[in-house]
């Protein structure tokens, strides 16, 4: 398939490396990408915010102000970011939707880096018609309409934040699986590999061992594009109503209401879109950052 | 341009077009002078863009049951009786009609001038095939129930009846229809302007099959012709010259735009691409009102919007509890802040101003929030519950924005009078439809009914208890018998009577918290003429028009 | 390579089989059935209704029955839109459907590669940074944002351009192309940024340069090719997306193509029409695979076909 050879070619230039030197000179290229380190705080800020601005504020984030209904921004009354049409903190709304969206991206990047790593290094270092086999079902999988499958949980399961990790997990892990395949297939013959089996190491402690963290680099990489993509799926399952159940909320459907009220309301779009902007943005420098930090050939 | 000619080769392919002469020429001018020659055409012929809600499920007066399409059929075909812009009843494709002293026999003369638009002209035989295969199980009607007052219809609907022709409708000559009932059903004048009641061509039926309707098989009656149907985009009809009242239509076409969106709709409508719209988006409506208030048209609509309780399990099993979670909803604050358009308070069930009917009222209405709070809070704890001792329910309501924004309010209302903890469950249509059905895990639930006519009769026989609509398990043999009662009544009063008896005790027993009565609303330019507002919002583009 | 397509046209078989199966009796699963309203009807009309369209059979009957006229071609009516047969439906939209996808990706590819290709030339400059911002922004903003901004600011506002409809000229096409573009549009050129610094790294670049090979042709008739390697890999599955419409998209410029048809069956419960587009949006994908590859051995002679 063409990702794998992308991948495998990409993996035929890396010199062989220590891992642990590896680690460290990537480690020390990152800090020296002032672009990701600037996400990185920006990122760790916001999660801070989420995590204790509603605790100091005195709105609860499900209570109906009945004064309120549909209010811009007002700091004196302490909306900050305005009020929903329901007349709810939009400022703690979006706290919350900040910590929503931000989880099922990480829940549901770690269900799909779970099922792929382990799927990929199995199939890759157990090779031959087991891969064969594994790999077509991946292919297969491929061309499934996903969306519409997800939709199709949603639909019969209701309206559950765990099947919507589960659900976007599922569809993520795919590309993942190749990647460590791909990686798997270049590391599986090197000498220490093959140390360790002559050793008598069992296949499974090799694969855990020494074929996964080796193939990390590029996980790591595809995991920090995998959670910004995440959370704009999640947002594009709110816009059809298919989004987390009230009174909870998620970016996604702050934005998707927000934008039914784009010129009555603009502030009930405004603030989720830039929180939701801003993530993004931070991932996306992050795993920039990452994916230089980690190539080898910039050194 | 390579580009344009490409897009109008694929309408034209993926499109029904019917190819008249009105729109070989417009398709030609289209092709000749590239884009957007419409607007000079419009000057030269009278158009109507009519935003029309979701795409029609079906233009078969007998297979369609939904509004967008009951809108289309209603401008396409005519029934024996019509309605005039105020929605009253006027003669339609029947000039007169006699009925029997004791209610049950219905002859209708139709009129000498009534065609299909082949030419054909209109026969007693052409309604009795077309109500015959309304209630024919093979066709597959969602609405054959509504020909039920007919003779034998139910029995030939469930099978029971083989016969088609034991239906009581038959041609007396090619002009005469009579028509046998069931038992006297005052509303059945009324119920024939509703499309099951339509006559078919039967010819073209039976030629086409299922793609009768596309425009060009479609042989129709009304004042309009279909003309062209892109699924999703638009349909279009043109006056038709065979109508029998063709001097009363202005309008040259009608071109029905199915938009999804009601923010898209509302755009469009600004945009100036429509003249009027089905809806307008609910989290707009102020900015609407402050903006373009003239444009905006609000009209008591015959439904109601409630909360339905689930009677056959705790905790709403309680009748004190029903009543007092009903007090403890705060209508005025409901209509006057959350559904903003003007939706009126609900007391009732039927909504007040149906014909034949005197409003009957919860016995609460009169009295202030404060006192029902009052009142509500002491149910509850009559009921077993307290503050330190709180109530958790389920509220539950299916994905849509305005169900939601309701659902919220009101459990903000049940928390701040009771401190009751109110769980919020939404689910996907159909998933709630099947939970509200079974009346397992239901609790309280959002529900609304829209009237099928304008009668208390299409309010009330939801609440019998064999009745499949009924998701509360209200289950009360006098009011069954009272409307068995009136059903059978020929006494216009004493039927009245009857009607408000059972309402009162279907309200007293609170398996349902009427929250508002529907109003419609919608944006209709200020150049478009000639309708009028009615309960049922059946305003047909018969009467319109556009003097721009 | 013709044996190549056939064998892979032959393996899409099972695949496609696996999809009519799983779609058929996860839709079946969920609760509720197409002729479920909020008017519920009699029993017997419900009756009626289901032995109609052949409901009232057992399952595996239904399956079969399904399969058999699958193969035929014929993808049985429509239950939502009963005077339409799925095969209309697709028929009408999916013309639409493609001339918009295409149009957008047309322009993603071609702005978004020349972008993606200056940004990478002018690596850390102000004009690569302004590129990359752009495009990240075009990512951070969801469609369902963009497209009523657009419609709000040049239909409503300046009222330059038709807010929706489809079919009466070009300039109705216009904003959703645009919506529809955006976002391919940073993609793409954040895609051809990353490979072209890699490729302009290269040994061969390298190579090439020290040979005085004029920078202009070296660029575009070497490194462009490399480089697009990985947008060409993203194009095919994000292609047959495009191309079978977007709901988004769609829905806010009222645009009669397919993609609403995926939602809208779910949700009706309009079981023929969501098995009829999951087929025919499986089919698209999996030739869009095919033709990624074929296009992929053109590019680089370092994949064989076998």
């Amino acid at each position: 398939m063409a990702i794998d050879m992308e991948i495998k070619s990409a993996m035929d230039l890396e010199p062989e490396v220590k891992g642990r030197s590896l680690w460290q000179d990537a480690f020390r290229r990152l800090l020296n990408n002032k672009a990701s380190v600037a996400s990185f705080v920006v990122l760790i800020t916001i999660v801070l915010i989420a995590l204790i601005g509603p605790l100091l504020h005195s709105h609860p984030f499900d209570e109906v102000y009945w004064d309120y209904i549909q209010s811009a921004p007002d700091v004196e009354a302490g909306f900050y970011f305005g009020t929903d049409t329901n007349g709810r903190d939009l400022y703690v709304r979006t706290l919350y939707g900040i910590r929503v969206s931000l989880l099922v991206g990480l829940v549901a990047t770690g269900v799909s880096l779970l099922i792929g790593v382990t799927y990929g290094a199995i199939a890759g270092y157990v090779g031959g018609t087991t891969d064969n086999l594994m790999m077509r079902f991946v292919d297969i999988m491929y061309s499934m309409p996903f969306m519409f499958f997800v939709i199709l949980l949603m639909v019969i399961f209701g309206r559950n934040i765990f099947l919507i990790f589960a659900a976007l997990g599922a569809v993520e892990w795919l590309t993942m699986a190749r990647i460590v395949r791909g990686q798997t297939l270049s590391i599986k013959n090197r000498e220490f590999v093959e140390a360790a089996r002559a050793a008598g190491v069992s296949g499974f402690n090799i694969v855990r061992r020494h074929i996964i963290p080796n193939a990390l680099g590029p996980v790591i990489v595809y995991v920090t594009l995998t959670i910004p993509q995440v959370i704009l799926i999640e947002s594009f399952l709110s816009f059809l109503g298919l989004g987390v159940q009230e009174p909870m909320t998620s970016l996604g459907v702050l934005i998707s209401e927000g934008a039914q009220q784009m010129e009555s309301a603009p502030w009930a779009l405004l603030f989720p879109a830039s929180a939701l902007a801003i993530i993004l943005f931070c991932f996306n420098f992050i795993g920039d950052g990452l994916r230089d930090a980690l190539d080898p050939r910039d050194r | 341009m390579e580009f344009s000619t490409g897009i109008s080769r694929f309408l034209t392919k993926g499109t029904f077009v019917k190819t008249t002469r009105a729109v070989a020429l417009g398709v030609s001018l289209l092709a000749g002078t590239s884009a957007l020659v419409a607007p000079s055409l419009a000057m030269a012929e009278m158009v109507f863009n009519r935003g029309n809600g979701t795409e029609p499920g079906s233009l078969d007066p007998q297979i369609s049951e939904d509004v967008n399409s009951s809108t289309i059929l209603r401008d396409v075909f005519e029934g024996l009786t019509a309605e005039f812009t105020d929605g009253s009843l006027i003669p339609g494709q029947a000039e007169s009609w006699t009925v029997s002293p004791d209610g049950l026999i219905y002859t209708f003369k139709i009129r000498s001038d009534a065609v299909w638009s082949n030419g054909d002209p209109v026969t007693a035989q052409d309604f009795v095939y077309s109500w015959q295969r309304g209630v024919n199980p093979t066709t597959g009607s969602e609405y054959s129930f509504l020909l039920y007052p007919l003779q034998n219809a139910q029995a030939i609907a469930n099978g029971e009846e083989k016969d088609l022709s034991k239906l009581g409708v038959k041609a007396l000559d090619d002009k005469t229809l009579e028509v046998q009932l069931e038992g006297p059903a005052p509303y059945f004048l009324g119920m024939l302007t509703h499309s099951v009641a339509y006559p078919v061509h039967k010819a073209t039926v039976e030629a086409h099959g299922e793609a009768w309707t596309r425009p060009e098989n479609m042989v129709s009656n009304g004042a309009f012709n279909l003309i062209e149907w892109t699924p999703q985009s638009r349909i279009v009809a043109v006056k038709s010259d065979s109508y029998w009242n063709k001097d009363s239509v202005k309008l040259d076409k009608v071109v029905y735009y199915p938009t999804e969106s009601t923010t898209t709709e509302l755009k469009r409508y600004r945009a100036g691409e429509l003249d009027w719209t089905y809806e307008v988006p609910n989290d707009q409506i102020s900015w609407i009102k402050e903006n373009m208030g003239d444009e905006f048209h609000v009209s008591n609509y015959l439904g109601t919007y409630y909360y339905g309780f689930n009677l056959t399990k705790p905790p709403f099993n309680d009748p004190k509890l029903r009543k007092a979670f009903s007090l403890a909803i705060d209508r005025d604050i409901l209509t006057s802040k959350i559904v903003t358009a003007g939706e009126v308070p609900a007391y009732a069930f039927v909504v007040p101003g149906v014909t034949a009917y005197d409003a009957v009222y919860a016995d609460f209405k009169d009295q202030t929030q404060a006192d029902r709070d009052a009142e509500a809070l002491k149910l509850y704890e009559e009921a077993g519950y307290s503050k330190d001792k709180p109530l958790e329910i389920e509220l539950r309501y299916n994905t849509n924005d305005n169900h939601k924004k309701i659902a919220i309010a009101i459990s903000s209302m049940w928390k701040k009078v009771f401190g009751a903890k109110v769980n919020l469950v939404n689910e996907e249509f159909k998933v709630f439809l099947e939970t509200r059905k079974q009346k397992e895990v239901t609790q309280a639930f959002r529900a609304g009914w829209i009237g099928d006519y304008n009668d208390p009769n299409t309010f009330l026989e939801l609440w019998l208890s064999d009745s499949g609509l009924n998701d509360t398990g209200f289950n009360n043999p006098e009011f069954d018998s009272l409307l068995k009662q009136a059903s059978l009544e020929q006494d216009a009063p004493k039927r009245k009577e009857l009607l408000m008896k059972a309402e009162g005790i279907f309200l007293e027993s609170n398996a349902v918290a009427p929250i508002y009565h529907y109003v419609t609303k919608r944006m209709v330019k200020p150049y478009v003429k000639g309708w009028q507002s009615n309960v049922m919002d059946h305003i047909r583009s018969q009467y319109i028009t556009v003097e721009k | 390579m013709f044996s190549f397509i056939l064998k892979r046209l032959a393996g899409a078989i099972p695949t496609l089989f696996i999809i009519i199966t799983l779609a058929f009796f996860l839709i079946r699963t969920a609760p509720g059935g197409p002729f479920d309203k909020e008017r519920t009807v009699p029993p017997e009309v419900q009756a009626n209704l289901n032995a109609v369209y052949h409901l009232d059979k057992p399952l595996y009957e239904q399956y079969g029955h399904y399969l058999f006229n699958v193969i035929q071609g014929d993808f049985g009516p429509s239950f939502q839109y009963r005077d339409f047969s799925v095969t209309d439906l697709i028929g009408s939209g999916f013309p639409v459907s493609l001339t918009l996808g295409l149009t957008a990706i047309f322009f993603a590819i071609t702005i978004g590669m020349s972008l993606g290709a200056i940004a990478a030339l002018r690596q850390n400059s102000a004009i690569d940074y302004a590129v990359m911002a752009t495009a990240m922004t075009g990512i951070t903003i969801p469609n369902f944002v963009m497209a009523p901004l657009l419609t709000l600011v040049f239909g409503v506002y300046l009222g330059m351009l038709p807010v929706g409809g489809w079919g009466d000229g070009v300039s109705q096409a216009i904003l959703p192309v645009v919506a529809l573009a955006l976002p391919q549009i940073a993609y793409i050129a954040r895609l051809t940024r990353g490979s072209m610094i890699e490729v302009l790294r290269s040994n061969f670049v390298r190579t090439a340069r020290a040979k005085g090979l004029p920078e202009r042709v070296m660029l575009t008739r070497h490194a462009m090719k490399a480089a697009m390697l990985p947008v060409v890999s993203y194009l095919g599955p994000a292609s047959a997306a495009i191309i079978t419409g977007s709901v988004v998209v769609e829905q806010i410029f009222s645009i009669p193509g397919i993609g609403r048809y995926f939602v809208q069956g779910a949700l009706n419960r309009d079981y023929t029409l969501v098995m009829g587009v999951v087929i025919f949006y499986g089919t698209l994908i999996i030739v869009f695979n095919l033709i990624v590859d074929i296009v992929y051995g053109m590019l680089d002679p370092k994949v064989r076909m076998g």
